[in-house]
């Protein structure tokens, strides 16, 4: 294991770089909010709930800051961990330094329930009434994304065994079969429609309020803690199927508990933020460079990797042409593509070291 | 003249007149009324006499061709075309993005109108080639509106029959303009989506319908046409009145709860929250002129509401 630095450097900086970017985070939007201002509604809002103390100027922008700013930093973040971490898992389990969680098909997945949702589904709820069109959306998401997962799982399969080579092909089967489907419905749809849903898919952290927030995100943050239970698994993995079963890993186990986990909390996480790609093919490339593959090591550094990322990224999507909004999703794929590449060129290092 | 003395020659009583007059008007109408006109994209349309088999690539097309009176003279049109009713019925050739070229040429059209911005460009010129003459349509503002039906009718020989019509739009839009010109301007945001929140910019036309009722789109300036924003930045711009352009009012009224929590906006806290209909201002037809007062008297409510 010949890490670059030492664990707590690492800990240390990703901590620092956290910090950092949940900091600017904070202190950037339309309505300015500076440094002491901030602190203060903080402060305020912590210790108590008399509102009544802060000047008209000051309510507003202490509920921009708390419905709007903190709730979609938090959004960011989660979104940001689980993809990463997610995406590290996949790797491993998969032994194959391209796979992501777009891979089981989940995002395409998502997207096309999704896009189904807004052309057919919208007049359909017009008339049950009933459910918020703020749940439905989301929730057609994540059932796309479930059925598109189920379906590369179960092509997976071979008997009793889970043949991650063939689901592999599956997943790539599955996400070209649900990114025509929606294509077919983009084609079929009127435009308004559409355009809600195209620019929800690529990426969107702006509009979840704590009330969805706090429905999804413990379960995600479950699922993610779950994870990092399985590094050592993880690390075995490495080492082939077999090795690993004879090293006494229950390997059928966690192989379909670990896709069922991480189906969980991608799908969640679509269906909250939309696609935002990259992070979880970049983060586990990037820090398997600087600490090597310990998946104890490995884990917890791409949850938080993944956050800075995703916040930075988020950062950048409402600062560079404000007040109007790049998709991060875009922005992500853009910065991280030639990213990606420059890693790929400056670093032959091997997936198993 | 001519026909007086034809008259004379024959010695024809009233009816037969009336007949003959009738008569005379449509072989000149036909026969010596060779018609020309430029198009939206600068180009010269000469045709040897008016159209009779009319095909439209755009819903917007179809509208206007009604409303210069050529509705029955619309052999074909696109995906879309709902209004008027008579437009159900017409035959389609596929949708604005996918015209099927072999079914527009089974119609044996003499005139096509198109739609540079919506039409795939490459399946028009194919038309063109092929020796269609191809009127592209493309108004924007309440002039272009008004003269692109004008010229419609021009082509299709209906210009007498619309000119009442023309007349009567071209007067509605003076008393807008003189009506609601000089009025305080009230600063308006226009959601057409709510998650994402994404707006209209300054090029839409429906911030030319802003402008003429006094009205400015907060986000006028943003450089794509339709921009994804942040409720924070319509906060900053703090609204005097929210438009909902919702495909429903169903849909438009689940849009409302976004805003009830954000009473530091002007219009919130004055409850000028109102839905519009989006179908309405989003195509350049008579509809939108029709939709364009009723914006007015919206923003004219909102207006006398905020000056409470």
């Amino acid at each position: 294991m010949n890490a670059l630095i030492t664990h707590r450097v690492l800990f240390t900086g990703l901590s620092l770089a956290l910090i950092f970017a949940i900091a600017i985070s904070i202190l950037s939007g339309s309505v300015d909010i500076g440094l002491q201002e901030a602190l203060n509604i903080l402060a305020h809002s912590w210790a108590s709930d008399d509102a009544l103390m802060l000047s008209d100027d000051m309510q507003i922008k202490q509920a921009v800051l708390v419905q709007i700013r903190l709730p979609r930093i938090a959004l960011a973040m989660i979104t940001g961990l689980t993809l990463a971490v997610s995406g590290t898992v996949m790797q491993g389990l998969f032994r194959n330094p391209l796979a992501d969680p777009g891979l089981m098909g989940i995002s395409a997945g998502c997207a096309f329930g999704a896009a189904l949702f807004a052309v057919l589904g919208a007049n359909w709820l017009a008339t049950m009434g009933g459910i918020s069109s703020v749940w439905a959306l989301p929730m057609a998401a994540f059932l796309g994304g479930l059925v598109s997962t189920w379906l590369v799982f179960f092509l997976g399969r071979s008997g009793q065994r889970t043949d991650v080579a063939t689901m592999l092909l599956a997943g790539i089967a599955i996400n070209v079969i649900a990114t025509a489907g929606t294509s077919a419905l983009k084609f079929v749809a009127d435009d308004q429609a559409l355009r809600g849903v195209v620019f929800w898919l690529m990426g969107n952290l702006g509009s979840t309020p704590w009330d969805r927030l706090l429905w999804v995100a413990p379960v995600q943050l479950a699922s993610v803690v779950a994870m990092l239970f399985y590094a050592p698994t993880l690390n075995a993995f490495l080492l082939g199927e077999a090795e690993a079963q004879h090293l006494g890993y229950n390997v059928e186990r966690s192989k379909r508990i670990l896709i069922l986990l991480v189906a969980l909390s991608v799908g969640l996480s679509v269906s909250l933020a939309g696609v935002i790609g990259f992070v979880g093919l970049v983060v586990p490339h990037l820090l398997r460079r600087v600490v090597g593959a310990d998946h104890r090591v490995l884990l917890p550094a791409s949850a938080i990797l993944g956050a800075v990322l995703v916040l930075l990224a988020d950062w950048l999507s409402r600062t560079l042409l404000a007040p109007t909004e790049i998709p991060v999703g875009i922005l992500m794929a853009l910065t991280g593509g030639p990213f990606f590449i420059w890693l790929l060129l400056t670093t032959r290092y091997r997936f198993t070291r | 003249m001519i026909i007086t003395r034809i008259h004379e020659i024959f010695g024809l009583d009233k009816i037969g007149q009336a007949l003959f007059s009738g008569l005379a008007f449509f072989i000149s109408a036909t026969c010596f009324a060779q018609v020309s006109v430029i198009d939206d994209l600068g180009r010269e349309i000469r045709l040897e006499k008016p159209a009779q088999r009319i095909v439209c690539l755009a819903p917007h097309n179809t509208e206007n061709l009604f409303t210069a009176g050529a509705g029955g003279q619309i052999v074909g049109t696109v995906d879309h075309s709902d209004y008027p009713e008579q437009a159900l019925d017409i035959p389609r050739v596929g949708n604005y993005k996918q015209v099927n070229i072999e079914a527009v040429l089974g119609l044996k059209p003499d005139l096509i109108i198109a739609w540079s911005s919506g039409n795939t460009n490459e399946s028009v010129e194919r038309l063109i080639d092929l020796g269609i003459p191809v009127f592209y349509s493309e108004p924007h503002t309440f002039e272009e509106i008004i003269n692109n039906i004008e010229r419609l009718a021009l082509l299709s020989g209906r210009l007498e029959d619309a000119t009442p019509r023309l007349e009567g739009m071209r007067r509605t839009f003076r008393d807008l303009k003189t009506e609601y010109s000089g009025k305080k301007l009230l600063k308006i945001f226009y959601q057409v989506w709510d998650q994402p929140l994404i707006t209209l910019n300054g090029e839409h036309s429906v911030s030319h319908a802003f402008k003429l009722c006094s009205g400015i789109n907060i986000f006028a300036d943003e450089p794509t046409i339709a921009p994804r924003i942040n409720i924070e930045g319509v906060i900053a711009k703090n609204p005097q009145l929210i438009l909902l352009a919702g495909h429903s009012v169903t849909q438009a009224a689940s849009w409302i709860d976004t805003w009830s929590e954000w009473s530091s906006i002007d219009a919130v806290s004055s409850g000028q929250i109102k839905n519009i209909d989006a179908d309405v201002m989003n195509r350049p037809t008579l509809r939108f002129l029709e939709g364009t007062r009723q914006l007015c008297e919206i923003i004219q409510s909102a207006r006398l509401g905020t000056e409470r």
